[in-house]
């Protein structure tokens, strides 16, 4: 099964920062998000995410653990010198961003972190972030909007082909301009003529992780994510959704496999927190014992894997892979040791070959 | 003129394989490590080790063209300069974290974000270096033409508004953290920015504390008229070219005046002009290493940088004849005016009998309006010397010829010189950029005050 992680200062649960231990400065202290990549990474989870659940960039309210909220892309940045194997996920708006600069931004960071990149999509208006922006996106066009940047993103990336860079020392070929294609984009929202100034990523084109269970949001994961992270509190609700996702994703004209459907788990190991109401999994108790609920969904195949959210850092987190990881894997249900470099491997996704590789150029 | 006891500043300029055109061509560069993280590290941990006060990834907004089309002797393409700095952030201690970004092409509030968010990751090592972007990055834009010089100035001094008030958003205090009465932060202690503009609306405040420096160190590197002036409001680090000291020293008495007539300390700004040097063992082996990289240079690449330079395809004209004015002007015009060389430019092929003469002198350097010195780890100290006690600069950014080796040459060789000379630091002396600079860290303006 599929194991991701979102990463946060506190923890998932509201009270988490209020506990014993937490302490003001891991909010914006880099090598305590790193730390905790690390942990992450010991227990060969597939990937840890930053900017998980999605939120407006409007300062929230003081008594919550995740008022403060560092940039996310960069936090991934930074921890990828300080991991080998591990998928870095970041969320990023599309709101606030220019196509272009998203996928320069995306393929600087899959070459950098050699294939470890992966796009949360933040896709939503947030009510609070018209504050704060320029841009004039409303909700009449958004779902329009964002599928439109997808396909510039996805092209922009495209647009170097795989072997572009030659470097050739003796006939002073550093690249094969042949191979570097402009995009030519005309549409309703955008105008992009490329290519991008970043060669082709490492993985193609970095893993597209979704978390939007609305109609418009899986019609959209349907066609272009390659991971769905889904809020369900019943295997059966679970199930609704992968099928959803998974025969629309069939109807769709897009590369290799279905999103894989990962399931929002929260993790709480300790009686120090109350129990929080939720329309999501939730999971109190010793970390081994969630193995046979694990277990049990995915052999269903309600879901592909879970979404792990820690109740509280690091105990939480601590238990995963000191319980809960070693039960899996004595089960054989996840790996002992990555075997793969790239995110888009570790997932078992293929890797999309340019659209522009087929152009006869 | 400079008092006795001030030391140079250091700033790397990392740009791949190196500054020489044909560096990524010599024996030793590793042109396809370039990508990887793994060799941005190993160049920041030499200038580190070398007490460096930072590096510096500059920023570009669309794949380099000649005549419309891509084109394959150099790298063409610029990886995200933040992204860069963000991952250098915890695989370095000590030295400062700089990157280009465009105030055209990004929101403020995403700005705003993420050089507050690398300062706290580094720890108060950020720095923003604030450009405007070249026309060449409207057509990835959506944008039907490129905003003129004005209007972008214009903008980024906006931008810079926004960026200050979003910083100072939040008290030095505000993160009182009080688990007990349930408050992260103290409401009171935090304020929007409120900002109403021609091109931004920014409400603010961001959800990340004043950054540990107050605010990233601003850098500027506009020599337009336009850009001094706007440079001269706010910037704290002046990029330049300056090719003879006496432009060098005319430059930054010019910029200090300037800063004084913006109410600010002139000694609040350190002017930085680009150094290319060649470095020898002696003055010979220097000579030699530089006609080395001219042979490097493989005639596509010359041809290649001006046609560039020139938008123009200068392959079809005859080497050995003066330059086609007549075709060239009106191209030039539609050129972006980095570092107002275009006229330094015209001054150079003016001095070239034919396009060939002008190859052949130029072939040394990426960039002919920097400062470019052959010789000894003694002579370019000397050299380097000169420049600050004579007041012709406060530091330099350094362009390697080729990376790692030649900046390794540099750290090992000329930067025992200048400590010898007592021009450079022997360690550093405090953890954050500002702190290496000798900058003040702005305090917080009182509610609704100036800053």
């Amino acid at each position: 099964m599929i194991l991701a992680t979102a990463l946060n200062a506190y923890g998932h649960h509201p009270l988490a920062w209020r506990t014993p231990g937490a302490t003001a400065d891991r909010a914006s202290d880099g090598s305590w998000f790193a730390s905790l990549a690390r942990m992450a990474e010991a227990a060969t989870l597939d990937f840890v995410s930053f900017g998980y659940p999605l939120q407006s960039t409007a300062l929230a309210s003081p008594e919550r653990g995740d008022a403060i909220q560092l940039d996310p892309l960069s936090l991934a940045s930074a921890t990828m010198t300080q991991t080998h194997r591990i998928g870095l996920c970041a969320a990023v708006a599309t709101a606030y961003w220019a196509p272009f600069n998203i996928a320069r931004a995306f393929s600087s960071f899959d070459n950098l972190a050699e294939g470890r990149a992966a796009w949360l999509v933040d896709g939503a208006l947030h009510p609070d972030d018209a504050k704060n922006t320029s841009a004039s996106v409303t909700a009449d066009v958004v779902q329009a909007r964002n599928r439109e940047f997808l396909q510039v993103t996805r092209r922009l990336w495209d647009s170097w082909e795989d072997d572009a860079i030659v470097l050739d020392k003796e006939n002073a070929r550093f690249t094969d301009a042949g191979k570097v294609h402009r995009i030519d984009h005309r549409g309703a929202h955008f105008t992009v003529e490329g290519p991008l100034n970043a060669p082709r990523p490492v993985q193609g084109r970095p893993p597209i992780v979704m978390a939007d269970q609305s109609e418009p949001g899986l019609a959209l994961a349907a066609e272009f994510a390659d991971v769905l992270l889904v809020r369900a509190p019943t295997l059966e609700a679970a199930a609704a959704l992968s099928r959803s996702v998974k025969t629309q994703a069939r109807a769709c004209d897009r590369y290799g496999t279905a999103p894989r459907v990962l399931v929002d788990a929260l993790v709480a190991t300790s009686e120090d927190l109350p129990a929080c109401d939720a329309d999501s999994l939730s999971w109190r108790g010793p970390a081994a014992g969630l193995a046979d609920l694990m277990q049990a969904w995915t052999a269903s195949g309600a879901c592909d894997g879970f979404n792990l959210l820690p109740a509280s850092l690091p105990g939480d987190l601590i238990a995963v892979t000191q319980t809960l990881i070693p039960e899996l894997r004595r089960r054989r249900l996840v790996r002992d040791a990555y075997e793969d470099e790239t995110l888009r491997e570790h997932l078992g996704l293929t890797r999309p070959a340019s659209v522009f590789s087929h152009a006869g150029a | 003129m400079n008092e006795p006891g001030d030391k140079l500043h250091l700033g790397l300029w990392m740009l791949t394989t190196g500054h020489h055109i044909a560096a990524w061509r010599h024996p030793d560069s590793r042109p396809e490590a370039i990508l990887k993280i793994e060799f941005y590290r190993e160049l920041a941990a030499i200038a580190e080790a070398g007490k460096f006060d930072m590096v510096f990834f500059e920023d570009t907004l669309a794949a380099r063209e000649r005549n419309g089309e891509v084109f394959g002797e150099v790298s063409i393409y610029s990886l995200d300069p933040v992204v860069s700095i963000a991952a250098l952030a915890l695989a370095t201690r000590n030295i400062g974290l700089a990157a280009s970004y465009s105030t055209t092409y990004h929101e403020p509030f995403v700005l705003a974000s993420k050089f507050a968010t690398i300062d706290h990751l580094s720890r108060g090592r950020a720095a923003w270096n604030l450009v405007t972007s070249g026309p060449a990055a409207a057509r990835n834009f959506g944008s039907a033409e490129h905003p003129d010089k004005e209007t972008r100035y214009a903008r980024a001094h906006d931008v810079v508004t926004i960026c200050k008030a979003l910083w100072d958003g939040w008290g030095e205090q505000a993160v009182g953290f009080d688990q007990a009465g349930g408050a992260l932060y103290d409401a009171a202690g935090v304020r929007t920015a409120d900002f109403v503009g021609r091109w931004d609306r920014v409400r603010g405040p961001l959800a990340i504390p004043r950054p540990p420096q107050g605010y990233p160190v601003f850098i500027q590197a506009g020599m337009s008229e336009w850009g001094m002036d706007f440079a001269a409001s706010f910037a704290e680090v002046i990029f330049c070219a300056a090719r003879t000291l006496e432009d060098a020293q005319r430059f930054r008495s010019a910029m200090r005046e300037r800063a004084r007539g913006h109410g600010r300390s002139p000694d609040q700004m350190k002017i930085l002009p680009g150094y290319f040097p060649m470095i020898g063992a002696t003055e010979k082996e220097a000579l030699e290493k530089e006609a080395y990289f001219r042979e490097l240079t493989h005639p596509a690449i010359q041809m290649g940088l001006l046609s560039e330079r020139f938008n123009l395809d200068l392959s079809r004209y005859p080497m050995d004849k003066p330059f086609p004015m007549d075709d060239i002007l009106p191209r030039l015009e539609e050129r972006p005016n980095i570092g107002g060389d275009r006229a330094r430019f015209l001054a150079d092929i003016g001095e070239s009998e034919t396009i060939g003469d002008y190859c052949r002198k130029m072939a040394a350097r990426t960039y002919s309006s920097h400062q470019y010195k052959a010789g000894s780890p003694d002579q370019i100290a000397d050299h380097m010397g000169q420049w600050l006690r004579e007041g012709g600069c406060d530091g330099f950014i350094l362009m390697p010829a080729q990376a790692p080796g030649e900046l390794k040459l540099f750290v090992d060789h000329v930067v025992p010189a200048l400590r010898r000379r007592g021009l450079f630091r022997d360690d550093y002396e405090g953890s954050t950029l500002r702190d290496h600079l000798g900058l003040e860290r702005p305090s917080r303006p009182a509610f609704g005050g100036a800053p």
